[in-house]
């Protein structure tokens, strides 16, 4: 992933308030999941999980 | 790469995130692809920070609740917070350009109608309509083609009603669209044809 897109990526999240800047520490820049990104993170995991399984049961039934 | 990159992003982008990605550039090396990924994040920035409501609204489609504001998975309420910045320089640079286009259109009508009422074409040429006769039809397509795409961006703002300077700016660009319409079909079939 290049600069541009990695920070456009931390940009995004950051101003929907779904990832929150931790203190640097040395060269490091971390960041961490809000409780509102974790939110979102877990629904669309769901989502893919209901996608995934909806899409085995139509395999099952040919 | 060198940090300068970073002058490329807006300057609240800058503030917010310019630190962070100059560290990381500086570990970078140069390359084609750094430089494209970088350019077209500057890009999306740029657009971003001058249309970031309506980004963020469309982000959201799909979980607005009833009352309007955004929820998250299972209709938990998701408090998404306002654009970091936002900097409205970008739209009325392009506003100002699109006047600008007009404007140099403008001055090109008169040569046109004295023209077609038999005036010596040299008598009346200016300097827009040498640029007129060099780019030929590109410069009509370029001169109703911007204000058009630029009202269309301004209006999608505006019809959300989520900027009132965006629905200046789209006012300011519908009258562009008018006008360079109305000069285009107006003066351009009875004038001479761009050689």
């Amino acid at each position: 992933m290049g600069p541009g897109t990695l920070y456009g990526a931390i940009a995004r999240l950051h101003r929907r308030g779904w990832i929150e800047r931790l203190p640097a520490s040395d060269r490091r820049h971390p960041y961490q999941l809000t409780a509102s990104g974790r939110a979102v993170l877990l629904g669309e995991f769901a989502e893919l999980r209901a996608f995934a399984d909806y899409v085995l049961q139509t395999q099952a039934l040919r | 790469m060198n940090r300068r990159w970073i002058y490329l992003f807006p300057p609240g982008w800058r503030r917010d995130y310019g630190p962070d990605l100059a560290e990381t550039l500086s570990s970078l090396p140069l390359s084609a692809s750094n430089v494209v990924d970088l350019v077209d994040g500057a890009g999306d920035a740029w657009i971003s920070a001058s249309f970031g409501r309506v980004f963020h609204r469309r982000d959201t489609e799909g979980r607005v609740g009833a009352n309007g504001s955004p929820e998250g998975p299972n209709g938990s309420p998701l408090t998404l917070p306002a654009p970091a910045a936002r900097h409205r320089g970008p739209v009325w640079a392009l506003a100002a350009a699109g006047w600008s286009l007009i404007l140099l259109f403008y001055a090109t009508v008169p040569a046109y109608a004295t023209s077609s009422s038999g005036g010596p074409l040299e008598a009346t040429r200016t300097a827009s309509y040498s640029l007129a006769a060099v780019t030929g039809p590109l410069f009509l397509v370029v001169v109703v083609l911007f204000p058009l795409l630029l009202s269309v961006a301004c209006l999608t703002a505006s019809q959300f009603a989520l900027s009132r300077d965006l629905r200046w700016a789209s006012v300011t660009a519908w009258g562009c669209v008018g006008l360079s319409w109305v000069l285009c079909l107006g003066a351009i079939p009875s004038g001479p044809s761009l050689k």
